[in-house]
């Protein structure tokens, strides 16, 4: 792979395809590049004159560093990079070119309004030697010396406000560097914020760069976010970690899902429980880290416990997978199919007492697993209170830790199909005889209606009623009101 | 009296025309995009596009009438591999980093089988550095051309622009990423060009604030100085900039407008609705672009969903009789004409009504299902700070009883925006039995919400419990409640279909803070006249005038751009505009994207609600 691409690069880096040929992507690239220049007149003494200083600079600047190579050699491309450092779009090179000194007030307007033309970035063919003589393209005018002067922080950062051509690497002291993300912060613009903090990021260490992330806030979060878009988890973490703990575990956690086999899951989730230890400002969340552990690993061994069922027991829980169900769904699968099981990694009352499930949410499920399996008259029983008291008719004659109203909410769900007879009986202990009635309605018990009406002896109001009944059902409620109208 | 009438339907006439015209704002954009295209070789060009949203987009600015003339030949959808395709080759992307990598990963296997092709990247609306960084790192940036596609705000309809720059809630405030405000500032100082300059700037919130900062700041780094009178027609004298941060309650409630309803049911994505195979009734899926020239839509669409019904029945019998008036036989010629000449008008506006039947009928199934009123009450009760308990035990059946996640967070936020927190001794039991329900994983959806003020868990204090209720009361938004009157007092005989007050839009219990606020704006002239708003309302109130305000006729109608940083819902929306009759303005309504509360969800969470 990696040759294929050198061989292809270096065929398309000598830019000099023979004339006449098909199009291809080189010569297409060609072809503009002459437009471009074509538009230009290009007053060459002038040019030499830049091209004379530039490479004077590159000289100086290649000395500097100890460099021995030749600057003949350096390509117009590679000394930009030197001279000018990192211009980050070779596009705006082109533009490095405005004839006003760096203390000039604002860029035109206009230079804003390129067109799309104008806009083209192109590098290929420009990778001739400086030999040539060959005028650099899109050098329009003389550029006077003073483009070399280092503009201020603040001129450089409304450049890459505005989307200007802007140099970096003018700025090499800390405070410098630190003045430019304080004015980079200033603009609020995030585009601005990030460019400057991956200059940081390339030219200071670890460390520093590190301490710097930490006193400038926004700094920090947009390069959080720029790794959170790039999916560098392993940099974002170390960020985090940085920063604070509290956001560092979540990530942890976060990414801890991502873990598609169970096993790695678990170990994932067990890093971040041993992470939190002892960490009081997260006291919360590593409880219900630690819950979600606890779960995953009891899932596994249930999942064990039901591979072994016979298979004639198929059901909804038979296909979809229990590992990574909630915790409600585990329960439920809990108490529908293992109810009486006396294996404690399956046993309804093991799993409550395990997790701490409160009685009420523990209620909630097992009814709803009842009313699943359709078995109402295991329902009549945990809702039948046992106290001697309430068998003979005195105190409240239902048992359980939420309201009636919503036992029959529960119980009264489409889904479960509870036969009319089974919800009137719920429905008829509402104390409320309007509630009674509106339940009585919602539900389709109709019968418990008519009893209330009758109760209220408003025949008018009944007759109304029993016209809202669907006509499907009228007729079985016919003959009870034909006797009370008679 | 009759002239009078006259003259007044003739000033609004005058008036019509005078008004900003939305529609030419992407003018420049449409030319550009076809710039791109024109000044490349001629042959058949591919366009891969990053994302399906982007698809629907590019329909209001370049539909496929327009691209075929383009000569695209085929359009893809981005993706990691793509292995077919001709020599020229164009992507249309956001800034964004992981369609670089798929790009770069094209190019690269490309280069790899000697597969030579053009690359053109159209970025929207601008290339950013970070992205030029990865194809320079990747050492594939010589092989692309990169233009920007200065495609801001796009019009959506008549008085609404938006970026459709998604999840835009989640980037200012869970990742503190401002890359967004510069995209508001520039597409102002565009509409600025357009509509000639805005005198005096409003805004609410901090995001506003560093919004107008900017905007200030790039005009003078462009030497924008001068007052420049719009091109022709009326100037936009104000623009209200507000965060959707300083207003989280209207999102979060239940929308009761049609057109929000369609939204909070069906999801609409830049003006189209998208009906699946079974809500159409038709077999297909159906995608359908709703906007004012839609006969149907444009009736019903700011309409109480009760109201809604009954314009549709009407609506079915005009037809009817103007049909069965077609078949007439007792016809003069000239009377035929007209009819056939209208029978286009007359199919249109049918089929609109049957997708528009089709849909309510869908939205009321829908709604069924669930125990929709039971949530409106509890939304509307939360609203009110009446009745806590109630709503508690509402939220806390919602949740145990693993009812429509969306739901449950939709009260369990309300609940904690609005009274300022939801104390500690609920808060845990709520958040325990919503791990348990929705899954473990969603704690980071939890940290999520906390992090951006969305819920939030308030201390127990020491002041004993009937004096801690009180304080409840004294939570800010409950103060705003009181002083900009958003909860009327008389829900009960509130006209829903020919409504007086704008708490219409959720069903007379609430008007909109948001709107409310801007109103008082609007009428009042400044912040300076509600103190006690400002006073009790978090995030900086502040007013600049770039211009003294140049025509400053009495009575004379004014347009007003109100731009929403960080989303607006539809509701929202109606709301401005049956307000504007009131306050004698005409709104132009700019947003960053359009939000439910669904998609607020969504965006700050990690994991795919199944």
């Amino acid at each position: 792979m990696a040759t294929g691409m050198e061989e292809d690069q270096t065929e398309w880096n000598d830019g000099l395809s023979p004339p006449g040929k098909d199009l291809t992507i080189s010569n297409f690239f060609d072809t503009d590049e002459k437009d471009v220049t074509g538009i230009n007149v290009f007053d060459t003494k002038a040019m030499d004159h830049v091209m004379k200083e530039w490479r004077n600079d590159a000289h100086k600047y290649m000395k500097k560093k100890g460099g021995s190579k030749e600057v003949e050699e350096v390509k117009p491309e590679e000394m930009a990079l030197q001279i000018g450092g990192t211009i980050l779009s070779e596009g705006r090179r082109g533009r490095i070119k405005d004839d006003r000194s760096a203390t000039d007030p604002p860029l035109p307007s206009q230079s804003l309004k390129e067109t799309p033309r104008d806009r083209f970035v192109t590098s290929p063919p420009e990778l001739r030697s400086v030999d040539q003589a060959t005028p650099i393209v899109a050098m329009q005018r003389p550029v006077p010396s003073s483009i070399w002067t280092v503009p201020t922080i603040r001129e450089t950062v409304d450049r890459i406000l505005v989307d200007e051509p802007f140099v970096l690497e003018w700025y090499r002291t800390l405070d410098e560097k630190k003045g430019l993300l304080k004015e980079a912060i200033s603009t609020h613009d995030g585009n601005t914020i990030i460019t400057i903090v991956l200059f940081l990021r390339s030219t200071l260490s670890k460390a520093m760069f590190e301490a710097l992330l930490l006193s400038y806030v926004e700094a920090a979060q947009h390069y959080c976010s720029f790794l959170r878009q790039n999916t560098a988890w392993e940099q974002l973490k170390n960020v985090y970690y940085v920063l604070g703990e509290e956001r560092y575990a979540m990530l942890q956690y976060q990414l801890a899902h991502s873990n598609e086999s169970i096993n790695s899951r678990i170990n994932a989730v067990e890093k971040c429980v041993r992470l939190l230890k002892d960490k009081s400002s997260l006291k919360n969340e590593q409880y219900y880290i630690e819950e979600y552990w606890n779960l995953l690993k009891r899932q596994q061994k249930m999942e064990e416990v039901r591979k072994a069922l016979p298979p004639s027991s198929v059901n909804r829980f038979q296909s979809t997978p229990l590992l990574d169900s909630t915790l409600v769904t585990s329960l439920m699968y809990c108490c529908r199919f293992h109810i009486n099981d006396q294996d404690p990694i399956v046993n309804p009352e093991v799993f409550k007492k395990d997790f701490k499930i409160s009685e009420k949410q523990y209620f909630i499920v097992l009814l709803g697993s009842l009313c699943a399996r359709r078995d109402w008259p295991a329902i009549d029983t945990i809702l039948t209170p046992k106290s001697f008291s309430a068998k003979l008719g005195f105190g409240s004659k239902i048992k359980a830790p939420i309201s009636l109203q919503r036992i029959i909410r529960i119980i009264g769900k489409k889904t479960y199909l509870a036969d009319e007879d089974f919800l009137a009986k719920y429905i008829k202990q509402v104390d409320d005889l309007e509630l009674r009635l509106e339940l009585a309605t919602k539900y389709q018990c109709y019968g418990v209606g008519i009893e209330v009406l009758k109760g209220f002896k408003d025949i008018d109001r009944l007759k109304t009623y029993f016209d809202q009944i669907p006509v499907e059902k009228q007729r079985k409620y016919r003959p009870a009101l034909v006797k009370l109208f008679s | 009296m009759a002239t009078h009438i006259e003259e007044e339907a003739k000033e609004e006439a005058d008036f019509a025309s005078q008004v900003p015209r939305i529609s030419e704002v992407c003018d420049e954009a449409r030319k550009e995009f076809q710039n791109f295209f024109t000044s490349s070789p001629p042959g058949p060009k591919d366009l891969v596009i990053q994302s399906k949203e982007l698809m629907t987009l590019l329909e209001h600015v370049a539909p496929m009438k327009t691209l075929r003339s383009l000569e695209v030949e085929h359009i893809y959808l981005l993706e990691p591999i793509m292995k077919t395709g001709g020599p020229l080759r164009y992507y249309l992307t956001r800034p964004e980093i992981a369609p670089m990598q798929h790009i770069v990963n094209h190019i690269k296997s490309d280069l790899n089988e000697k597969e030579q092709r053009m690359y053109h990247i159209l970025f929207i609306p601008r290339v950013l550095a970070l992205c030029e960084y990865i194809l320079e790192r990747e050492g594939v940036i010589g092989y692309v051309k990169r233009y920007s596609w200065n495609l801001n705000l796009i019009p959506l309809d008549d008085h609404l622009l938006s970026l459709e720059h998604p999840k835009t809630a989640r980037a200012l405030l869970l990742e503190g990423n401002y890359s967004i405000l510069h995209l508001v500032a520039s597409s102002l100082i565009d509409l600025e060009e357009k509509f000639g300059t805005i005198p005096t700037l409003h805004g609410k919130g901090n995001f506003s604030k560093k919004v107008m900062d900017m905007f200030i700041r790039m005009k003078k780094i462009k030497g924008l100085t001068e007052f420049q009178h719009p091109q022709k027609g009326l100037g936009v004298s104000e623009v209200i900039l507000f965060d959707r941060s300083c207003d989280w309650i209207t999102p979060l409630c239940s929308q009761l407008t049609y057109e929000g309803m369609l939204d909070d049911v069906f999801g609409i994505q830049s003006g189209f609705v998208e009906f699946s195979k079974e809500a159409s009734g038709k077999g297909v899926p159906v995608k359908v672009l709703l906007n004012e020239n839609d006969p149907v839509f444009s009736l019903i669409r700011s309409m109480h969903f009760s109201g809604v019904s009954e314009v549709l029945v009407t609506v079915s019998k005009e037809l009817q009789r103007d049909y069965s008036h077609g078949r007439d036989k007792n016809k003069t010629i000239q009377e035929m004409k007209e009819f056939v000449k209208n029978l286009p008008q007359l199919r249109t506006k049918h089929d609109s009504l049957s997708t528009h039947l089709k849909a309510s009928e869908n939205i009321i199934r829908k709604k069924k299902e669930g125990d929709f009123q039971r949530q409106l009450s509890t939304e509307w009760t939360l609203l009110e700070g009446s009745n806590k308990v109630t709503a508690y035990d509402h939220i806390e059946e919602s949740i145990e009883g693993q009812s429509n996640i969306y739901s449950s967070l939709q009260l369990l936020c309300l609940a904690s925006v609005t009274a300022d927190g939801i104390k500690e001794k609920y808060f845990h039991p709520f958040k325990s039995s919503f791990l348990h329900s929705y899954g473990h994983k969603h704690l980071v959806t939890f940290y999520h919400l906390q992090q951006v003020g969305l819920l939030k868990s308030k201390a127990k204090d020491d002041i004993i419990s009937s004096k801690s209720l009180l304080k409840d009361d004294m939570a800010p938004f409950f103060q705003l409640q009181r002083l900009l009157k958003l909860v009327p007092k008389k829900p009960e005989d509130f006209n829903l279909k020919e409504p007086t007050d704008a708490s219409y839009v959720f069903g007379g219990a609430y008007i909109p803070l948001s709107v409310s606020a801007i109103g008082s704006v609007v009428s009042t002239g400044g912040w300076s006249h509600i103190e006690g708003v400002v006073k009790n309302w978090e995030g900086s109130s502040f007013t600049h005038h770039q211009f003294k305000s140049v025509r400053n006729e009495q009575g004379r109608r004014r347009v007003i751009l109100v731009y929403f940083v960080g989303g607006v819902t539809y509701s929202e929306v109606n709301t401005l505009r049956f307000m504007e009759q009131k306050l004698n303005v005409y709104f132009i309504i700019a947003t960053t994207d359009i939000v439910n509360w669904k998609r607020l969800f969504d965006s700050f969470m990690e994991f795919e609600v199944t």
